[in-house]
């Protein structure tokens, strides 16, 4: 198990107020890591830590280090990071214009124009998708027409133009009907080759059926959320070592 | 399935036809007449308008009358060319240059500003907005003409003091309904741009302006039915001669601050006349309006 991300010691503020604890933490590659836990534990922010995005909303402050490839995050340049870290939201949203203006947006905002170079790049990502053949007689079509499933997929193609190494899912199925889900997980499963994938979920069936390792997270009494524990998720779900954890995936608490 | 489709089908129609046959209640009933009578108020000033102006219409004949070079009511001379191009050239010039920076500033203040720095402009936008236009006039006199008879020589009085003058006026409309059409934008454009390693520019130029474009649009129309209809400000600076405009920097007057200079001693077919005009900048208006509401309704 090769690792790709690892996080020491990592401490978050938004402003006052503690987010994130002591996070201590290795994300494997080219695997599926689920990160679990109640409303507000934290799960939302730490991913967003991965492509620095938190930075954009609040005033924030960080200690320890996040080094993906053996590179500290702290150090790059945050937009090379966020084209190399992709990040896919809960609500699925398009922008204005066509489907192919949509996934080449990403190429786009790194200079790339030449029509032939992003024709290319559209059908390679749309394809990755598993989207190509449902849209390919539609490409110039406004995107806002498709249903949230087809949108989620082609926020996961946007991402995919700029072939990141990294992939984040904020709860990218809560907003969706099961077979949509079924559509999304099944991809996440196919891109696990090529990526590595870090996604938040609230869905514990999904999390034990589609992720590798399982981080469980949970807020303590001041407020700063903490990992409770993190390991295979075959273990998580069958045989956690913390009572806390126990009592979170059967339901009884969160 | 089909039994509750039907069912609560039923219930709706049961539900409109209820509204219908409903009494009105009392607080329904002084709205409706309200309502009603803005309504007719409307109407009846058309009318009016329509009535007053007719004989003109007929004695001078409608093109001859919108396109006729000369204005000179004491010579019985009713051509509104000069005045109409005049005022077409002051709402083209202010709108080129206020669309523009209206919408740079509705951007500035809801993408780029702290919140102090927006409320602040807000404020001052709001502020623009309510000053009267006297005092956009005396502005325009003590401010404007000195800096254009300075820098381009002449009277300084005329078109361009005009089009300056208006486009200050018009920039609050600009800016207040592109600035809410930007607002409204869903936060994931800029989200989904910012993720993909945009900076804020592209987040602004490929996430948010595409979706606000109607809406910015919408504001660009509202302002040049303002700047169409603006009087008294325009009539302080354009020297007021109803010349036909050969250049931007000569005395000129525009149709309504010309119903504002002879309304008080106007008679006869000089009345009509200004009648006619004040028909003409109704219609305009109603243009821009509905201009305006198609822009709007076809965003949905």
């Amino acid at each position: 198990m090769n690792p790709k991300i690892e996080v020491n010691d990592l401490n978050l503020w938004f402003g006052r107020v503690h987010i994130l604890q002591d996070i201590d933490i290795i994300i494997p590659a080219n695997q599926v890591t689920a990160v679990i836990g109640p409303s507000g534990s934290g799960k939302s922010s730490l991913l967003r830590c991965f492509d620095r995005t938190n930075e954009l909303i609040t005033r924030t402050k960080t200690t320890g280090h996040i080094v993906i490839d053996g590179r500290d995050l702290a150090f790059e340049d945050p937009l090379d990071l966020r084209s190399r870290v992709g990040m896919i939201f809960q609500q699925p949203a398009s922008l204005p214009g066509s489907i192919y203006e949509n996934v080449a947006v990403g190429p786009r905002l790194f200079g790339i124009r030449d029509r032939r170079k992003l024709d290319v790049i559209v059908e390679e990502s749309l394809t990755r998708a598993a989207l190509f053949n449902e849209l390919k007689d539609r490409l110039k079509k406004s995107a806002g027409a498709l249903s949230g499933g087809q949108k989620q997929r082609m926020a996961i193609a946007r991402a995919l133009a700029l072939n990141p190494e990294v992939l984040l899912f904020d709860e990218a199925t809560s907003a969706l009907d099961p077979i949509s889900t079924q559509r999304v997980e099944d991809l996440i499963d196919k891109l696990k080759s090529t990526t590595t994938i870090i996604m938040v979920s609230h869905n514990m069936q999904q999390a034990a059926r589609v992720s590798d390792h399982t981080l469980f997270m949970n807020v303590e009494e001041d407020g700063a959320a903490r990992v409770v524990e993190f390991g295979p998720t075959d273990k998580i779900f069958t045989n956690p070592e913390d009572e806390k954890t126990e009592r979170y995936i059967t339901g009884r608490f969160g | 399935m089909g039994h509750y489709q039907k069912s609560s089908t039923r219930s709706l129609n049961n539900g409109t036809a209820y509204l219908k046959m409903r009494k009105m209640s009392l607080v329904e009933l002084v709205l409706f007449l309200f309502t009603l009578t803005s309504l007719v108020g409307l109407v009846l000033i058309f009318l009016f308008v329509i009535k007053e102006s007719l004989p003109i219409f007929l004695k001078v004949g409608p093109l001859p009358f919108l396109f006729g070079s000369i204005w000179q009511p004491t010579a019985g001379k009713f051509g509104l060319l000069p005045l109409l191009l005049s005022s077409l050239i002051l709402v083209a010039g202010s709108i080129i240059l206020a669309g523009p920076l209206g919408v740079a500033l509705a951007i500035f203040m809801v993408e780029y500003a702290p919140s102090y720095v927006r409320i602040g402009l807000k404020t001052l936008v709001e502020l623009l907005a309510g000053i009267p236009s006297v005092v956009y006039g005396f502005f325009g006199i003590i401010v404007i003409i000195p800096l254009v008879r300075n820098v381009v020589g002449g009277s300084g009085f005329g078109l361009i003091p005009g089009i300056l003058v208006l486009t200050v006026m018009i920039i609050p409309t600009v800016t207040a309904v592109a600035a809410d059409a930007i607002r409204v934008v869903p936060k994931e454009n800029r989200l989904i741009i910012f993720a993909l390693g945009g900076t804020r520019w592209q987040s602004v130029y490929r996430g948010v302006l595409p979706a606000a474009t109607r809406g910015i649009f919408t504001g660009i129309i509202l302002a040049e039915g303002r700047a169409i209809g603006e009087t008294m400000a325009v009539l302080m600076v354009l020297g007021n001669a109803p010349l036909l405009p050969r250049t931007l920097n000569q005395p000129a007057s525009a149709l309504p601050s010309q119903i504002a200079l002879d309304m008080a001693y106007a008679s006869g077919d000089h009345r009509t006349a200004l009648f006619g005009i004040g028909l003409l900048l109704l219609i305009f208006s109603a243009l821009f309006i509905s201009l305006a509401r198609r822009v709007a309704r076809s965003a949905a």
